[in-house]
C-alpha cells in the first residue's frame, strides 16, 4: 500500500476506533467555555424580553457548530428564555428546523409533563438575506418581530404570544452567534448594537476561528465563547453538573475520537520530522 | 468605442457608487435625534430591503449559468456529459421540492391564519370601539370598502358567526386526523388541547350574543377581551396541530430527504476529506527546520493538545497553558494584524465608495 | 414499516452511501464520486435562490406589494388601507434587474452600474463596521501595565499585561514599512516581530488541524453509529 493511502487508513482507523468501543473521556476544562455558561446562566430575562440565535452554518462546518447549537439552546430552553432563531446562511436552513426540536424533544423525555413547543420556546424565522443590511434594520426597527414578519412556516412571528411583545432590540438580551464565518461573526460585532445598547453576545466558533475570536473576548465585545467541539463538550459537562440528567454520553464519544484524531497527528507530525531529521543526516554524511 | 461614451458611463457607475453608500454614511453619522426627527427610523426598514432586494436580484444569474453551462455540455454530448445531468438532476428536484413544501407551506399558514382572525378581529373590534368613542386617541385602523364602518353589534355577530364554522371545521378535522393515523401520544396530547380551546371558546362565544348594538359597555369589552384570549390559544393549539401534520406531507418528507440525506451528507463528507488530508500533510510537510518554525509547531502543540481530553492526561496543566496562550501573546499578534487589517478595510472602503480604487469601472469600456 | 420511521431510515441510507462515495475519491478518482460531487453542486446551487424567495422576496416584498399583508376580516372590513407606497419596491428590482445586462455585449456596461451601487453601500457599511469594530480593540488595548488588585500586586496579571502590550507593539512595527526602518530603533526591533506572529500563526495552525478532524470524526461516527443500524434494519438484524 502507498504511503499516503495507509496514513488515510490509520487516520480513519484513529477515528474509528473510540467511536466502535464507545470510549469517552472527560472533556478538558476550557474557562472560555465555563465563563459563557456563566454569562448564559446569569443574564435577567422578564417576560416578553428574547435571546436571538443565528445558527449561520451549513454542512461544512455542522461537525463543530451543531454540539454548540446544541448546548446553546438547551441551556436557554432549560432557563425558559423564548429564541428567535434565524440565519444569515442559507444552508443553515435545515438546522434551523431540526435541532431545537432535537433539544425540545429530549427534555421532554427528560422532564416527563414538561413541554418546550414552538412558538413557545422558540419560533424560527429562517433565513435572511443582506448581511450588515439586515442587521442594521433589524436593530434599529422598533418592534423586531414585525421586521421579521413571518415564520418559515409563514405565519406572522407577533401571532405566538412568547413573541408577540417584544419591541425593540433593547428586548433582545441575548444574542448567540454559532458560526465557522468570520465575516458573519464580524457583522454582529459590528452592527448588532443601537444607542450604546449592545445586547451579552455569546459565539460558538470553529476551531479554525479560535485566534481570532479571542480578541473579542479580551476587548470585552464578547462574553462567552465556545470553541469548536472541545467547548460544545466541556459546555456539556457544566450543564450536566448542573442538572444530572443531560445527556451528553454521544458529544464525549465524538470528543474523544478527535482526541484520538489528534494523537494520531501528533504522531505524524514526530515521525514525519525523525525521518526528515535521520534522511538529512545520512544525506550530509554520505 | 468613442471616448465620450466611455467617460459618461464610468461617470454613471462612479455616481452610482456614491449613491449606494450615501444613505448608509448618513444614517450613521446623523445623531439619532435627526434621524428621529426626519422619520428616518421608519422609513429604515424599507429602505435597507430595497437595498437588500437590489443584491437579491442576481439570484438569477447563478440560476442561468449553471443551466447554460451544464445544459450545453448535455445538448452537445460533451465530455462528462452524465455528470452534467446529474448536476441538473440535483438542480432541479431541490428547486421542485422546495417549491411543493413552500406551497403546502402557505396552504397551511392560511388555513391557520384563518383561525387567529378570530382573536385579532375580537381585538380590532374592541380598538376601533374605543377610538370611535374617544375612549382612546389614535386613528381607526380598520378599513370598510363600504366606507363606514359596520355597528359594533353587527361585527360581533360577524365574529361568532365566523368562529362557530371555524370551530365547526377545526371539530371535524380532529376527528378526521384521529380517524386516518394512530396517533403518537404527543399528537393525541395536542388534539385533546385544540378540543378544550375549542369548548372554551365556543362557551365564550354565548355571552358575545347578548352585547348590544351600539356600543361596547366596559362589561362587554371584558367579555371580548376574554373571547380573543382564548380564540389565540385556540389558534396556537391549532398551529402546533397543523404544523406537526405538515411536517409529515410528502412534500416535506421529500424535501427532508434531499436536504438531510443528500446535500448535508454530501457537504459534510466532502470537507471531512480534508480531515485525512490534513494528516497525509502532518506527516510529509510538518517540518521544523528553523527557530521560528519550531515556535510555530510549539504553539500548535500546545493548542492542540489543551483542548483535547487527552492533554491533561500528559500535563495537568495543559488546558491552562493553553489558555494563556491563546489569550495574551496570540490575542496581542492577532490584534496587531486585525488592526492592520481594519485600517486597510476602511482606506478600501473609502476609495470604493468614493470610486478612486478601481480603474476597472472607470477606464475600460467591457 | 411505518412512513414515521421510513423517510428518516430512507435519508440516513442515502447519506452513508453518499458519504461513501465522496470517501472513494481517497482511494482515487472514479465515476461514483464525481456523480456525487455534481448532485451536491445541483442541488447547493438550488437552495439559496430558492430560499431568498422563499423566505425574503415573497413574504418581505411581494406580499406587501401586492396587499397580501392585508386581513379580511369576517365583516368584510380589511385590517388596514393598502400602501401604494411599497410599490416603490419595483424600483430596486427594475435597478436590479440590470445586473442580466451582463449578458447581452452592447449592454454589460449597464450591469457595472448596479455592482458599483451595491458596492457604495457595502463600503458605506464597512466605515461604520470598522469604527464599531475596532475602537473597543483599541480601547482594550490600553492595559494597566501595573495591575493592584484589592489592594495587592498582581504580578501575574501585571507580567500578562506587560507581555499583551509589548507583543502588539511588536506585531504591529514589524508591519510598519513606511518611513524610518533603515537603522532607527524601530527598524532594528522590527524583525523581533516575526517569531511572536509565528506563535500566534501556530495557534491558528493547531486550531485549523483541530477544525479539519472534526469534520472527519463527525462522518466516521455517522457512518458507524446512524448509518450502520439503518443498514442493519433493512437487512433485518437490527
Amino acid at each position: 500500500m502507498e504511503p499516503r493511502r495507509l496514513i488515510y487508513l490509520l487516520m480513519i482507523l484513529a477515528v474509528a476506533a473510540p467511536v466502535m468501543f464507545g470510549l469517552s473521556q472527560a472533556p478538558s476544562r476550557l474557562v472560555s467555555a465555563e465563563r459563557m455558561y456563566s454569562v448564559v446562566d446569569s443574564v435577567e430575562v422578564q417576560p416578553g424580553e428574547v435571546a436571538l440565535v443565528w445558527l449561520d452554518f451549513g454542512p461544512n462546518t455542522v461537525a463543530e457548530n451543531e454540539p454548540q447549537a446544541v448546548v446553546l439552546l438547551e441551556h436557554l430552553f432549560r432557563r425558559r428564555i423564548p429564541v428567535i432563531l434565524l440565519s444569515q446562511y442559507q444552508q443553515a436552513e435545515g438546522f434551523l428546523r431540526r435541532i431545537p426540536q432535537d433539544v425540545a424533544q429530549r427534555l421532554e423525555r427528560e422532564m416527563p409533563g414538561q413541554t418546550w413547543r414552538y412558538g413557545e420556546a422558540w419560533v424560527n424565522a429562517g433565513y435572511k438575506p443582506g448581511g450588515a443590511i439586515f442587521i442594521q434594520s433589524l436593530v434599529n426597527a422598533p418592534d423586531i418581530t414585525k421586521l421579521l414578519g413571518r415564520d418559515v412556516s409563514g405565519m406572522p412571528i407577533s401571532h405566538f404570544p412568547a413573541f408577540a411583545s417584544v419591541g425593540g432590540v433593547e428586548r433582545v438580551k441575548i444574542v448567540g452567534e454559532i458560526t465557522g464565518l468570520v465575516g458573519v461573526f464580524d457583522s454582529i460585532v459590528q452592527f448588532f448594537q443601537k444607542n450604546g445598547y449592545r445586547p451579552t453576545l455569546v459565539h460558538g466558533c470553529t476551531s479554525i476561528t479560535i485566534p481570532e475570536a479571542y480578541i473579542f473576548l479580551d476587548s470585552g465585545q464578547l462574553k462567552g465563547l465556545l470553541e469548536g467541539i472541545a467547548g460544545a463538550a466541556w459546555y456539556s459537562e457544566v450543564l450536566k453538573k448542573h442538572f444530572p440528567l443531560s445527556d451528553n454520553s454521544k458529544l464525549l464519544v465524538t470528543n474523544t475520537a478527535l482526541s484520538a484524531a489528534h494523537i494520531m497527528i501528533i504522531v505524524l507530525i514526530l515521525v514525519g520530522n525523525v525521518a526528515a531529521f535521520v534522511s538529512r543526516s545520512r544525506r550530509s554524511r554520505g | 468605442m468613442s471616448a465620450g461614451r466611455v467617460d459618461v458611463r464610468a461617470r454613471l457607475t462612479r455616481i452610482a457608487t456614491f449613491l449606494g453608500g450615501i444613505y448608509f454614511f448618513f444614517y450613521f453619522v446623523c445623531p439619532e435625534s435627526m434621524i428621529e426627527q426626519w422619520g428616518i427610523q421608519e422609513a429604515n426598514e424599507p429602505i435597507s430591503n430595497g437595498f437588500i432586494v437590489v443584491g437579491t436580484m442576481a439570484i438569477g444569474l447563478g440560476i442561468i449559468n449553471i443551466i447554460s453551462a451544464h445544459g450545453s455540455k448535455v445538448i452537445f454530448k460533451r465530455r462528462g456529459w452524465q455528470y452534467s445531468v446529474a448536476l441538473l438532476v440535483g438542480f432541479l428536484a431541490i428547486i421542485t421540492t422546495t417549491t411543493a413544501q413552500w406551497i403546502e407551506s402557505v396552504k397551511v399558514s392560511k388555513r391557520v391564519h384563518g383561525v387567529q382572525v378570530i382573536g385579532d378581529f375580537a381585538q380590532r373590534i374592541i380598538e376601533d370601539d374605543q377610538i370611535v368613542s374617544g375612549r382612546k386617541e389614535g386613528i381607526v385602523k380598520s378599513v370598510s370598502p363600504a366606507g363606514a364602518l359596520p355597528q359594533v353589534g353587527a361585527r360581533i355577530s360577524a365574529l361568532v358567526s365566523y368562529s362557530n364554522l371555524q370551530l365547526r371545521k377545526i371539530n371535524s378535522e380532529v376527528n378526521e386526523s384521529r380517524a386516518m393515523s394512530r396517533l403518537s401520544q404527543a399528537e393525541s396530547e395536542l388534539l385533546i388541547e385544540l378540543e378544550q380551546a375549542s369548548r372554551d371558546l365556543e362557551a365564550s362565544a354565548i355571552i358575545l350574543t347578548q352585547i348590544p348594538r351600539d356600543s361596547l359597555r366596559s362589561e362587554d369589552e371584558a367579555a371580548l377581551q376574554a373571547f380573543s384570549q382564548k380564540a389565540a390559544r385556540l389558534a396556537s393549539a391549532f398551529s402546533l396541530v397543523m404544523r406537526k401534520n405538515a411536517s409529515t406531507s410528502l412534500s416535506q418528507r421529500v424535501y427532508d430527504l434531499l436536504y438531510n440525506g443528500v446535500f448535508n451528507q454530501l457537504g459534510s463528507a466532502m470537507f471531512a476529506l480534508l480531515g485525512v488530508y490534513i494528516a497525509a500533510a502532518a506527516y510529509r510537510a510538518f517540518r521544523i527546520r528553523s527557530v521560528e518554525s519550531a515556535l510555530m509547531m510549539i504553539a500548535a502543540l500546545i493548542v492542540m493538545l489543551g483542548q483535547i481530553s487527552f492533554g491533561k492526561h500528559l500535563y495537568s496543566e495543559m488546558p491552562a497553558i493553553c489558555q494563556w496562550l491563546l489569550e495574551v501573546p496570540n490575542s496581542a499578534a492577532f490584534r496587531a494584524i486585525r488592526l492592520g487589517a481594519g485600517v486597510a478595510g476602511l482606506m478600501l472602503a473609502i476609495r470604493m465608495w468614493l470610486s478612486i480604487e478601481s480603474t476597472s469601472f472607470t477606464t475600460r469600456n467591457k | 414499516m411505518d412512513s414515521a420511521s421510513f423517510w428518516p431510515l430512507l435519508s440516513t441510507l442515502v447519506g452513508g452511501l453518499a458519504t461513501l462515495a465522496i470517501f472513494s475519491f481517497l482511494i482515487r478518482e472514479n465515476g461514483f464520486y464525481r456523480f456525487f460531487e455534481h448532485v451536491f453542486i445541483g442541488v447547493a446551487a438550488g437552495i439559496g435562490p430558492m430560499l431568498t424567495l422563499r423566505d425574503f422576496l415573497w413574504p418581505q416584498i411581494i406580499d406587501p406589494m401586492r396587499g397580501a399583508t392585508i386581513t379580511t376580516y369576517p365583516d368584510g372590513t380589511l385590517s388596514g388601507p393598502y400602501q401604494p407606497l411599497y410599490l416603490l419596491y419595483l424600483v430596486p428590482m427594475i435597478f436590479g434587474a440590470l445586473y442580466y445586462a451582463l449578458y447581452s455585449p452592447r449592454y454589460a456596461w449597464i450591469a457595472k452600474v448596479v455592482i458599483g451601487f451595491t458596492l457604495g453601500a457595502s463600503g458605506a457599511l464597512a466605515i461604520r463596521g470598522f469604527f464599531a469594530e475596532v475602537i473597543p480593540q483599541l480601547a482594550g488595548s490600553f492595559k494597566p501595565l501595573v495591575v493592584i488588585s484589592s489592594g495587592v500586586f498582581s504580578w501575574s496579571e501585571s507580567i500578562n499585561n506587560t507581555l499583551f502590550v509589548a507583543i502588539l507593539l511588536l506585531v504591529l512595527n514589524y508591519f510598519f514599512f513606511t518611513f524610518g526602518r533603515e537603522g532607527s530603533l524601530q527598524g532594528k526591533s522590527a524583525p523581533l516581530g516575526r517569531p511572536l506572529l509565528m506563535v500566534c500563526f501556530g495557534a491558528f495552525f493547531g486550531s485549523t488541524v483541530m477544525a479539519r478532524l472534526a469534520l472527519l470524526v463527525e462522518r466516521v461516527q455517522f457512518l458507524l453509529q446512524d448509518w450502520w443500524v439503518a443498514v442493519q434494519t433493512i437487512v433485518g438484524l437490527g
